[in-house]
């Protein structure tokens, strides 16, 4: 016994090595499987807090483009409003308004809810945005996250009062995308924050540069035909049947400040309907 | 921290200085105790970037070489006299070697645990050296900015 205390003492500095790093290496794992306990993520009190903090004097430093921004929204939405009843305008606009679906069901499915960002990166293979709302404002898990422009992430983890969400900057984020009538799988690559993967979009679509890829709808997380970015380059390698798509994202991630968090009020009741089918 | 996470000149460098709070410590201080500390440390940095784990395995890794890559630079005389290593006493390039390779060590376990896998290795090999020339020098211009003259 004496002989195994000394040889651990003799070593301990290995033993300490290899325990911390154990325990570093089942945390990583650990973290990046399941959805992370609240009390270490960056959503939690004192950390969200402490990027409040950090962020109000940032917050000064972006204030035009943030009125720019908010003004050409407010554009589009008249636009949107004024479109939307007369058919006559519809035709004489030049810009083509987007299509408003009136469906008694879809008609309040998706609820929109401002929030602020206040920790982002962009730097990691897996990003994530800190929000300063949380559970007491409504969010909860597997809500989607939109800018002004375009789709941001999705929300993983809620506290009281901040969540933290999955950029679309993150080798884990798996999203539907469409363009056109042809649906493919989004992803990122990890290589720049400007610019996204689309796979599996067959090589009979008829597509071009700077066409709009936008949600698919069926993930029930984010209303569909919302802009997710446009094509900046696509090539179909020889023998392939699908087309590899560069996408130029529609939200600036380096400038990313306000958000909504998006809601589907039909969210429960699709997950239980199709649990139930595959169930069968 | 929160200043340097904002901050990116490229995408395949990742400014980061704390590192130099682990190889600041006294020379003489237990393995084991900077081991713990520096895991502590990683665990901090790691609440904040949402990455559980991998800014705190890095960490762990570069104090369990720290012993290493000081007696890899042993100056003549031994430490005995040196209680902290800085580069007023032990000189500048003393000090850019040993802050060199553990920051290298260190980018090497991160930028490996991140990707996790050795498909762009060569990508991950760009992003540890690159990473490893721009924190050496922030670290120094940090170093000759708020460093104590008289220790």
């Amino acid at each position: 016994m004496r002989e195994l205390i000394s040889f651990f003492l003799k070593y301990n500095v290995l033993f300490v090595f290899i325990l911390c790093e154990t325990l570093c290496f089942y945390l990583l794992s650990t973290y990046n499987t399941y959805h992370r306990a609240s009390a270490v993520a960056s959503s939690n009190a004192i950390t969200g807090s402490l990027f409040k903090m950090s962020n109000d004097v940032a917050d000064y430093v972006g204030l035009k483009g943030e009125n720019e921004t908010l003004h050409n929204e407010n554009a589009r939405l008249r636009q949107l409003l004024f479109n939307q009843n007369s058919d006559e305008l519809k035709r004489d606009t030049l810009v083509e308004p987007i299509e408003v679906t009136v469906d008694s069901v879809h008609l309040r499915s998706y609820v929109f809810t401002a929030a602020k960002v206040i920790n982002n990166s962009t730097n990691g293979l897996y990003n994530n945005i800190t929000i300063n709302k949380g559970s007491k404002h409504g969010f909860k898990p597997d809500m989607g996250l939109v800018s002004a422009n375009g789709v941001v992430g999705i929300i993983k983890n809620v506290s009281t009062n901040y969540s933290s969400a999955m950029s679309l900057l993150n080798k884990n984020l798996k999203l539907t995308a469409k363009i056109k009538q042809y649906t493919g799988s989004f992803a990122w690559d990890g290589m720049d924050a400007r610019y996204a993967q689309l796979k599996e979009v067959p090589n009979h679509a008829n597509i071009q540069k700077n066409d709009t890829i936008s949600t698919s709808g069926y993930s029930s997380i984010f209303p569909e035909n919302f802009m997710i970015g446009t094509i900046e380059d696509f090539e179909l390698k020889e023998g392939s049947n699908f087309y590899d798509i560069k996408i130029k994202l529609a939200t600036d991630f380096y400038k990313l400040r306000r958000v909504d968090g998006v809601e589907n009020l039909n969210r429960k009741e699709q997950i239980e309907l199709e649990y139930s089918t595959a169930n069968e | 921290m929160l200043v340097l996470d904002n901050v990116e000149l490229h995408r395949l460098v990742r400014p980061l200085i704390y590192p130099l709070i682990i190889l600041l410590l006294p020379i003489a201080m237990p393995g084991a105790l900077v081991i713990i500390l520096s895991m502590v440390l990683g665990l901090i940095i790691d609440v904040f970037n949402d990455t559980l784990g991998l800014h705190a395995s890095a960490c762990v890794f570069m104090a369990f070489c720290r012993p290493f890559v000081l007696s890899i630079f042993r100056p003549r005389g031994g430490y005995e006299q040196f209680a902290m290593p800085s580069y007023q006493k032990l000189g500048l390039s003393w000090f850019l070697r040993y802050v060199g390779l553990s920051i290298f060590l260190f980018n090497a376990f991160f930028f490996l645990v991140e990707a996790f896998n050795f498909r762009f290795i060569h990508l991950t090999l760009f992003k540890i050296i690159l990473s490893t020339i721009f924190c050496l020098l922030l670290i120094l211009i940090h170093q000759m900015l708020f460093a104590r003259t008289k220790v």
